[in-house]
């Protein structure tokens, strides 16, 4: 049940057909979850099977079937007994698998602090000593076969971050830390979306989280660490417009001097899978059109509208962005 | 009111326990040790008061003095055995959450 | 036989009396009855005429409501459509659980036991036909201008459950939040007042000999809904009372950085919001247990079962709350406690489903409408309360929590457990109010439109949830497959709406406003309501010998009628009804009520005004709006409270009852201690966020200030209490007509002011109410006994004013006791949060 990764899969992954992302687990977290749906499926199909057969015999039934089901005994054993036994058996089975769930992670594992923030992720990679790593926005790039710890955060107010093939939902909320474990089996990129509704363009903060093999992920993370070094300034047209237009006063990428910290990071925009948060395919039109005009794709977002920018000064931007690899 | 209390003892006990145990985990989220304890101790105690109370209520279900007194005897009895359940089952995550 | 109250059972055998009445008693009892004609109609307080507005009301606020929903389903039908704007969507959905949960289902259950209730206990009304009044005016006035903001764009938009911080200043600068807060909370009060008279309806007006285990299912039904409101509400009367104030005073409540917290908002609004959903729920199953019998022509199987069902859940339903809290990140233990709460929850419901199935199977089940919904609804509930259960599964929450599977989960269990009873009671009900009855055939069509209408919509958002689709987005992206579900629930909202615009086209076809003659008892019910009435309700008040007294005694129409039974007349000459025990109904004494009255009316508006006005930052024609309506219950209270001439009268069979009564038994001072029980809820609730912020920032506790600062305030206290006392006790021992009973009372009343500034005094030194949660709530503490201490000087000048116009009867009296007792509860209440805000201590 692999599925290829592509720049559109990560919006696939989410709004796609049978099976739905809650029945179709990527991951151990994911996958308990899902066996324990579908037995929850089968207790209420089976009891409403109950409920309507008694309801049938009620009103259509024969007199002796209805004179059986017309007295006290019917509610004792099926509102009452029916009720115990099943409801029993369920408080057993979900406080286990809740307790299961909520082991801690192993120590030295991988963690990520994610940050909700009105209406987008912010991404930072954790060294071993707690310490920011490496920062980036949107997306998040996870070892297949490990466990990841994420600390949720919230910059202003709450969210809920929910990764439905990799784990159920958990709130980020200001004034706290919510530790939330995720773990991929297999390569991909997985969808997710923020969950608690954070006004205006709610329905519009996705995000990605991409699964590698363990040793491509390494690689990809020593390239990062590498491209914190500065770099030159390419002295391309599109670093002029990014200084000038004021890109830098709330967007950094990492070795050059824009150092803004309000958005999303941009050092490595130019590999995301999405823009605006989870909505859009990262290509150059798609580029064009964010940087042009942000309010009209997601309208109430905090980034302004650049329609006062010529036509090629926003391609050169988009030219420059997506060389932010 | 004694009516009232007889009536409704069973489901205050539930109550007592309820937010016993809610008042005892969140006194405690770290020592989940202790708060299991305490909270099993506290199941435990609220089931002896519950079945003290229901054999009081049957106990008086039983005396048939006349049918307002019987049925309030009869509902007080179902009650303590309802709280029994809830009570009972309140208590599973002292074992296992 | 016991008695209960001392009065002896063997006198009910007296009844049916033999002798005819006297001539000219029923024109008299028409006469005092009669209603007022014209525009003198906005002024009547009786529950036939209040009960049928409020049931229209909340009609219309539920069809207002709906079209939001249809709009919504518009704009959702396809992704990425431009019909709602973002904005207006989110005012859209806002509004619609707000309304449909405020101004919709509780005030409907509200109005149904308004207009039901006394019928069932053959009561002439409910105890408070004023404050009936007054609750349905400050409904209908506040909820309607709370819909309004919708029109010019200010409607609240942060969700019904306006979780901050997005609620706050800083992310909704606007007045849209305020409107909902203001308007809600006072909405609520409205609720309360409804409930205060229901509860001392249900346990004071009964029938006499209706024992509790003689009592309808509905009359339990609606004793347990009040008492769950009396419980639930004060919670969310104070969530939204901090929020205000830390949106008008930025008091931080619910900001971590000052020692607040965001979750105690969830705390204190789901301690309301769950019960909330029984509190919609149980009523209508009560109605559905009321009609089962007589739609299937047999009696209830497992009566007791059902009412062992509605007092069990009436306290579980408190103990779940955090299952909406389950993805917050609690802590693992408290999270299981509230899981198991969670199972215990759906027992009873389990039991009452299953006893309308053995009830339907031992009778003969007619084919008719009422029948229908009936059905319908109970298998709509079914699947809800399935899904329900799927739910309070921890693990399994996690994942659907906040999508569409909760909008299915939601509407399955309201729309079963509610709405459907409700059509079912509209058309089994209608022949009370109505000269003709609905039309049967368009009702079947109604009811399928409506039954096929919910499945297509809600069954298919179960998978759209699953599928990742969130709740409250606005819009969702194209390239899956998400539009084919969302399209599906569109088309099926609008056959739903198809069978709602059809019963509205049955309704203004068939339905003609009627007090007395109407088309009556079409499906055979065998409960009291169905008592021949006019104005006054029945002509007099039967002993009720058994649950169906209609079915088991076939003259007892005519002998009610005919007058042979309690209170054929109006003893006193006024408008009055029986007061009987709570237990027993055992006859206690003749209530005299109150007539048509305008200061209801216009106390509601001052109350809407003054909150109204206080959104839109009007502060000066706000209070001046609040003190009109000060004015106007203190002027419709002034005519309470009076003798009448007899002190004592024949009931019927030579029985002679007293008319004027004081002390414990009365029901002004039922209604006042549950009163004080609201009040209590208040404080309580302030008690719980003061400890919970202790526990969650300890950083930012302060020490309190020392102990000894509260010894004025707690010595002053005592006195005001003790002053009080003494009024009452002088007022019993004096013979003459001196003031120095009142002189005490008042004095008493007035010690509590400077009591609460000598407290506010040393808090404020040491505690600020900006700098951190402790402060506010230690503030919040003050404000709550602020309010409470302004109410004791009211009552103190209108003490004042009552002795000085000679109106205190001597040597007790209910205005007394009642100052009295209010007084009292006060001075403990400001004892006990003079001495909590010192002993919460972080050094200790």
């Amino acid at each position: 049940m692999s599925r290829p990764i592509s720049t559109r899969s990560s919006l696939e992954s989410v709004f796609k057909g049978w099976p739905p992302p809650v029945l179709d687990p990527a991951g151990p977290y994911a996958g308990s979850i899902s066996v324990l749906s579908w037995v929850l499926f089968a207790m209420a199909v089976v009891v409403l099977g109950v409920v309507l057969a008694a309801l049938g015999v009620a009103l259509f039934g024969g007199q002796r079937l209805k004179s059986r089901l017309g007295g006290q005994a019917v509610i004792w054993l099926g509102g009452i007994a029916l009720p115990i036994v099943v409801l029993t058996a369920l408080l057993v089975y979900g406080l286990s698998l809740t307790r299961n769930l909520g082991t801690p992670a192993p120590p030295g594992a991988m963690r990520v602090q994610v940050t909700g923030e009105m209406w987008w992720w912010r991404v930072a990679y954790l060294d071993s000593s707690g310490k920011v790593a490496l920062w980036d926005a949107n997306e998040l790039h996870i070892p297949v076969g490990e466990t990841v710890v994420l600390e949720l955060r919230s910059a202003d107010v709450i969210h809920s971050f929910w990764v439905p093939r990799l784990s159920g939902k958990l709130d980020m909320i200001p004034g706290r830390v919510n530790l939330m474990k995720i773990k991929a089996d297999k390569p991909g990129s997985y969808g997710g979306q923020c969950a608690e509704y954070c006004g205006g363009p709610h329905a519009l903060m996705g995000f990605v989280v991409v699964a590698h093999e363990p040793a491509e992920f390494r690689r990809i993370m020593a390239d990062r660490q590498a491209a914190l070094a500065s770099k030159p300034p390419s002295g391309g047209r599109g670093e002029q417009l990014f200084a000038s237009a004021g890109c830098a006063a709330c967007h950094r990428i990492a070795g050059t001097p824009f150092n803004g910290m309000a958005g999303p990071d941009l050092t490595h925009v130019g590999t995301r899978r999405t823009l605006g948060a989870g909505i859009l395919p990262n290509n150059r039109g798609t580029l064009m059109g964010w940087i042009g005009n942000a309010q009209a794709i997601k309208p109430g977002n905090r980034m302004p509208p650049y329609s006062v920018l010529p036509a090629d000064d926003i391609r050169d931007l988009a030219l420059y962005l997506e060389q932010q690899r | 009111m004694r009516t009232w209390v007889f009536l409704l003892g069973g489901m205050v006990v539930w109550t007592v326990h309820f937010f016993g145990a809610y008042g005892i985990a969140s006194i405690f989220p770290e020592r989940v040790l202790i708060a299991k304890l305490l909270a099993g101790g506290l199941t435990l105690a609220c089931l002896a008061a519950l079945a003290w109370l229901a054999r009081r209520s049957w106990a008086a279900f039983n005396r048939k003095e006349d049918a307002v007194s019987d049925w309030i005897a009869l509902l007080a009895s179902l009650l303590n055995a309802v709280a029994l359940v809830a009570v009972f089952w309140q208590g599973f995550p002292a074992l296992l959450a | 036989m016991t008695s209960e109250t001392g009065f002896d059972p063997e006198l009910y055998k007296r009844f049916p009396v033999r002798e005819d009445r006297p001539e000219g008693e029923l024109e008299e009892l028409e006469r005092l009855w009669e209603q007022p004609k014209g525009w003198a109609r906005l002024t009547i307080v009786n529950n036939n005429y209040v009960g049928l507005w409020y049931v229209a009301a909340a009609f219309l606020f539920f069809l207002l409501a709906g079209i939001l929903a249809l709009v919504m389903r518009v704009q959702l039908a396809l992704p990425l459509q431009g019909i709602l704007p973002q904005e207006t969507y989110n005012q859209f959905f806002t509004m619609h659980g707000t309304v449909m949960m405020f101004l919709f289902a509780v005030p409907m259950m509200e109005a149904l036991g308004v207009m039901l209730l006394p019928q069932m206990l053959a009561a002439r009304d409910l105890p408070f036909p004023r404050l009936s009044a007054y609750a349905f005016w400050a409904y209908f006035v506040g909820g309607i201008s709370f819909f309004a903001s919708l029109f010019v764009g200010l409607a609240p938009n942060g969700g019904w459950f306006m979780y901050p911080p997005l609620t706050g200043k800083a992310f909704s600068p606007g007045i849209n939040a305020d409107f909902w807060l203001l308007g809600i909370g006072f909405i609520e009060i409205s609720a309360i007042a409804g409930a205060i008279e229901i509860i001392v309806g249900v346990l004071r007006t009964r029938a006499p000999n209706m024992t509790l285990d003689k009592m309808p299912i509905f009359a339990w039904g609606m004793l347990v809904f009040a008492s769950m409101i009396i419980i639930a509400f004060p919670a969310v009367i104070m969530c939204t009372l901090f929020l205000e104030l830390e949106r008008a005073f930025n008091w931080p409540f619910f900001d971590p950085t000052r020692g607040g917290d965001p979750l105690l908002w969830q705390h204190l609004f789901w301690f309301f919001g769950h019960p909330e959903v029984y509190i919609i729920f149980l009523p209508a199953a009560a109605l559905v247990s009321m009609m089962i019998p007589a739609l299937a022509r047999t009696t209830l199987i497992g009566h007791d079962l059902i009412v062992l069902a509605f007092l069990a859940t009436a306290f579980i339903s408190f103990g779940v709350w955090s299952h909406h809290m389950f993805a917050t990140g609690m802590p693992r233990l408290s999270v299981g406690f509230f899981a198991a709460a969670s199972m215990a929850v759906s027992v009873p419901a389990g039991i009452q489903v299953f006893s309308w199935i053995a009830t339907f199977a031992s009778g003969k089940p007619r084919h008719n409408t009422p029948t229908l919904f009936v059905l319908g609804g109970l298998v709509i509930f079914v699947m809800g309360g399935l899904t329900g259960v799927m739910v309070a599964m921890v693990p399994f929450d996690w994942q659907v929590h906040d999508t569409y599977f909760i909008v299915a989960h939601l509407h399955y269990v309201l729309i079963g457990g509610a709405l459907f009873p409700v059509f079912a009671v509209f058309y089994y009900w209608i022949g009370m109010t109505s000269s003709r009855p609905l039309s049967e055939r368009l009702g079947k069509w109604t009811f399928w439109l409506m039954f096929v209408g919910v499945h297509v919509t809600f069954l298919p958002m179960h998978i759209t949830g699953f599928m990742g689709m969130p709740r409250r987005v606005y819009t969702y992206l194209p390239g899956g497959d998400l539009t084919f579900t969302n399209f599906l629930s569109t088309v099926g909202a609008f056959v739903l709406a198809a069978g709602v615009l059809l019963f509205l086209v049955d309704l203004a076809r068939n339905f003609r406003f009627t007090v007395n003659k109407g088309a009556g008892n079409t499906y055979g019910g065998g409960t009291l309501e169905w008592l021949p009435t006019g104005l006054y309700s029945a002509r007099s008040i039967p002993v009720v010998k058994s649950r169906y007294p209609l079915w088991d005694d076939p003259d007892i129409s005519r002998d009610v009628e005919e007058g042979r039974y309690f209170l054929p007349g109006a003893p006193t000459g006024n408008r009055e009804t029986l007061i009987t025990s709570p237990v027993r109904a055992e006859p206690q004494y003749v209530q005299i009520m109150p007539g048509p009255s305008v200061w209801p009316l216009f106390s509601a508006v001052g109350t809407a005004g003054f909150f109204l006005l206080l959104t839109i930052e009007a502060y000066i024609p706000s209070f001046a709006s609040g003190i009109l309506a000060v004015l106007c219950v203190l002027r419709w209270m002034w005519d309470t409270d009076r003798v009448a001439a007899a002190e004592e009268v024949d009931v019927g069979a030579g029985i002679m009852l007293p008319t004027y009564v004081t002390g414990r038994s009365t029901h002004g001072w039922w209604a006042m201690v549950i009163l004080l029980i609201v009040v209590f809820m208040l404080f309580l609730m302030t008690l719980f966020s003061y400890l919970y912020l202790f526990g969650v920032q300890p950083d930012f506790w302060q020490e309190p200030p020392a102990l000894s600062t509260g010894f004025v305030a707690l010595g002053l206290y005592g006195a005001a209490a003790g002053f009080a006392w003494l009024g009452r006790r002088l007022l019993a021992r004096e013979k003459s007509t001196l003031w120095s009973p009142s002189t005490a009372s008042i004095v008493g009343a007035l010690l509590l002011l400077p009591a609460l500034i000598a407290d506010y005094w040393s808090v404020s030194a040491v505690l600020d109410p900006v700098m951190s949660g402790q402060g506010a709530v230690a503030h919040a503490f003050l404000a709550n006994q602020m309010m409470l201490v302004l109410i004791a000087a009211l009552m103190a000048l209108y003490l004042g004013a009552r002795t000085a116009r000679n109106l205190v009867i001597r040597p007790r009296n209910n205005t007394v006791d009642l100052v009295t007792l209010f007084v009292v509860y006060t001075a403990v209440q400001g004892s006990a949060s003079a001495l909590i805000i010192r002993l919460v201590s972080g050094a200790g």
